[in-house]
């Protein structure tokens, strides 16, 4: 029996994680097509992880997540047919000549059906006896066809449990994933397929992963001998130094958020110059306005000279408080536009209270203020 | 021991005594990474303790999305690179140097034999394990800092990807290349070795 729109959403959800086994659990227990499903979505998790990350490898392209879904349900149908109409997609699969989606299905269906399994044996033990024809030398071929058959008989014998894929070795093809096994970064059929080389005591396999044991030991040795050579203990302590400038710095004087802000305009330098400063040149060109419509009744008789407009993007003050600039002040022009960045000017932010007194060292603008778009790698 | 988690947790809070249990801690690792790209004991130590300072000026920007060791690594990479771009002469000079005395490697497999070594033996004498550093310096960059991740500090291929800012795939290539270089210039070296004994 099929599965169900439904059936089929909820071991995709199982799958993907959002929702508990305990959902399923009736179904893919009863369901032999819902236990392929699941299969197959697995396995082609598995290999389009490996595809994706592996694509120089030999790999077949991504699959799309929706067609996840259509291969395992192409899987559950598999789960149906008969086994001579299976045959030439295992044989394709014995030769590692499926795609990605054919290969899930079929990994899938061998954890149903026992005679698919046993059929893919048998291929692997047809395939080791003509190997054998093929490399031993003064044997007749007049019994080639006879052996032949009489493996070709054993389909008919019942089927074993055990599976076996014991696909070719080829050091050229292989080296990589012999390689990425001894790393543990291995899908478990990959696995599977590396222990059945070294289990057959294959001297290519078995060398090159003893080369692999034995350049991580070179390697480790001659990292620690490196280590070994290094005097550590003056480390903490000049970090400790650097680490208290750094808090000086935080704390410090208005001088040093000068050159803060110095470094912002700098890390702002790609954009241009009006994208930079609309905020701040209207800011200027309101603050132009409001000193000349204003300023009388703000500063008294005091008279103020306007040598110099200092562009920033904005100011953050407590309420109570009014921004002084105390820096020359120049006019805004097209010119000014144009000019090179000059140096920075310290913005000092006094209380009302203490208007027209001397300016004092409080209010800087924080550190985060000005690195917070910081890439700290 | 507190695991990283707590001390990172106490270090963005602040507390300089974590901090320096995190230095501690790494402190051997990252210098590794330094040397495996520089090459240089002063300019590893360095670039360390630049790693380090960098770290503590940024922990607040950790948040726990990879594991604190990969973040460090990182910077530790970063910080070597921008030594390596500013002393871009010298490294040019090196990595000539280099090529001159390793076999010339193409894309052919690592040789699958082994060359001999028992960890007893290269543990025991001192001058082999020079030789095992001095074969290491030898390979380029960054197939070197490749072999470090994995094999010296244990990262996985997802951990390295992470730390180099590569592609899973790239890891595997360059991890692939890495060993093939380093089974040369182990050859060469080690053959000197016996040559000289």
């Amino acid at each position: 029996m099929t599965l169900s729109t439904l059936q089929i959403s909820q071991i995709q959800q199982f799958h993907d994680g959002e929702i508990e086994e305990a959902s399923v659990s009736v179904l893919l227990s009863t369901s032999s097509h819902a236990r392929v499903y699941l299969a197959a979505l697995q396995e082609l998790s598995e290999a389009t992880k490996g595809a994706m990350e592996e694509a120089w490898e030999k790999a077949d392209s991504a699959t799309a997540a929706d067609d996840w879904s259509k291969a395992a349900f192409s899987a559950t149908r598999l789960l149906d047919q008969e086994l001579p109409e299976l045959a030439p997609m295992l044989e394709r699969f014995h030769d590692d000549e499926v795609s990605t989606m054919e290969s899930a299905s079929i990994l899938a269906l061998m954890q149903e059906r026992e005679d698919v399994a046993s059929y893919l044996e048998r291929l692997d033990i047809l395939s080791d006896t003509v190997k054998g024809f093929d490399f031993s030398e003064g044997v007749s071929f007049d019994g080639f066809f006879d052996k032949v058959a009489a493996e070709l008989n054993i389909e008919t014998k019942p089927s074993l449990n055990v599976v076996k894929l014991d696909h070719s070795f080829s050091y050229e093809e292989h080296a990589v994933l012999v390689q990425r096994f001894f790393d543990d970064d291995v899908t478990s059929s990959e696995k599977q397929r590396v222990q059945s080389w070294i289990d057959a005591e294959n001297s290519e396999v078995v060398g090159a992963l003893e080369a692999c044991e034995e350049l991580s030991l070179a390697t480790t040795i001659a990292t620690e001998q490196a280590v070994e050579q290094a005097d550590f203990t003056d480390l903490w302590s000049n970090i400790e130094k650097e680490l208290t400038s750094t808090k000086e710095q935080v704390v410090g004087p208005p001088s040093a958020h000068v050159l803060q802000l110095g470094a912002f305009k700098q890390e702002k330098a790609d954009a241009s110059f009006f994208q930079k400063y609309q905020q701040g040149i209207f800011t200027a060109v309101a603050a132009v306005l409001l000193l000349g419509v204003f300023g009388p009744q703000m500063f008294g008789t005091e008279k103020h000279t306007v040598e110099k407009i200092v562009i920033i993007d904005g100011i953050t003050s407590e309420p109570g408080t009014s921004v002084r600039i105390a820096a020359p002040v120049q006019p805004v022009s097209a010119e000014v536009e144009e000019e090179d960045e000059e140096e920075s000017t310290v913005i000092w932010i006094t209380d009302e209270s203490l208007e027209n007194k001397d300016v004092k060292d409080k209010e800087p603008l924080k550190d985060n203020e000005t690195e917070a778009s910081e890439d700290p790698i | 021991m507190e695991d990283d988690k707590e001390l990172v947790k106490q270090a963005q809070g602040g507390d300089q005594a974590a901090f320096k249990k995190l230095v501690e801690r790494y402190q051997r690792k990252v210098y590794s990474i330094c040397y495996g790209m520089l090459k240089n004991p002063e300019d590893s130590m360095d670039a360390s303790q630049e790693t380090f300072i960098k770290v503590f000026r940024y922990i607040e920007k950790f948040n726990y999305e990879s594991k604190f060791y990969t973040w460090l690594y990182r910077i530790a990479v970063n910080v070597c690179i921008d030594h390596i771009r500013k002393n871009k002469k010298r490294k040019n000079v090196e990595y000539d140097d280099a090529f001159s005395q390793v076999a010339e490697v193409g894309d052919e497999n690592i040789v699958p034999s082994t060359l001999g070594l028992n960890p007893e033996k290269a543990y025991g004498r001192k001058e082999l394990r020079e030789k095992m550093l001095e074969a290491l310096e030898k390979i380029p960059e960054k197939h070197r800092t490749i072999l470090i991740l994995r094999e010296s500090e244990g990262l996985n291929y997802d951990e390295i990807a992470d730390v180099l800012e590569v592609s899973k795939g790239t890891v595997m290539s360059r991890l692939f290349h890495a060993r093939k270089y380093f089974q040369e210039a182990l050859a060469v070296y080690l053959e000197k070795d016996k040559d000289a004994g």
